[in-house]
């Protein structure tokens, strides 16, 4: 993996949520306002094969939800992961069939998930007042 | 917290589960800060919803996230929905 690939993928997925983070909590801080953030990961944060640069942004988002979540808990914001498995999103519907069947026989419900799946886990975590640090897997039981 | 008194920032919202988040924030009554860098991606999701501000920008730029998150006052939640989308191993 060229180093040009490395940095693109932790500027996005690493750096971008650590930017917005940290506006977000500030501003909230300044107004004080109550809220969340919600990091999105993803199943391959536990290591996916080709995905170095992904796997570690994944991995490394959920390990600043825990930190967060006990930083800025004083402050009465709330931090919390999603990590979704593999998503009905354009990207994957437009792969091969026999692609997205091989993916899909590693997971257990044997279907990708669709995106409003998802959007539940954020919504549980904006209105459920006792969550905080924690990550919360949304893929189908897939094992990584 | 209720959705409805909540404002959200949800980024990577052109395209899918930003969008898909964008949407359904909406829809539950939030107000909702679209962030992306797909211009033509955020007019078509406030064609689909009008109430959705938006913001052109990078999340790893550090002045467009500062500038966002400065229009959006009051912001209560903000999702980092990514752009990049896990491919088989």
């Amino acid at each position: 993996m060229s180093l040009e690939d490395w940095q693109a993928v932790i500027d996005v997925d690493l750096t971008g949520p650590f930017l917005f983070a940290r506006e977000v909590a500030a501003q909230m801080v300044r107004d004080k306002v109550q809220g969340c953030i919600i990091n999105i990961s993803s199943c391959s944060r536990h290591g996916n094969r080709g995905q170095g640069n992904y796997s570690a942004a994944k991995a490394g988002l959920v390990a600043d939800t825990k930190l967060w979540g006990e930083e800025l808990s004083r402050h009465g914001i709330r931090v919390g992961a999603i990590a979704p498995g593999f998503v009905a999103t354009p990207l994957l519907e437009g792969m091969r069939p026999e692609m997205l069947d091989k993916m899909l026989s590693k997971v257990p419900l044997r279907r990708l998930a669709k995106p409003e799946e998802i959007f539940l886990a954020a919504k549980f975590i904006v209105e459920c007042d006792y969550f905080t640090g924690r990550c919360i897997d949304v893929d189908g039981g897939i094992v990584m | 917290m209720d959705l409805k008194q909540t404002q959200v920032i949800v980024t990577g919202a052109a395209s899918g589960l930003g969008r898909c988040f964008a949407l359904n924030f909406a829809q539950a009554g939030a107000s909702v800060l679209a962030f992306d860098m797909n211009e033509e991606g955020l007019h078509a999701l406030v064609a689909e919803q009008p109430a959705i501000k938006t913001f052109k920008g990078s999340v790893a730029n550090e002045n467009d996230v500062k500038s966002a998150v400065a229009a959006c006052k009051g912001i209560s939640a903000a999702s980092t929905a990514s752009s990049t989308t896990p491919e088989s191993s």
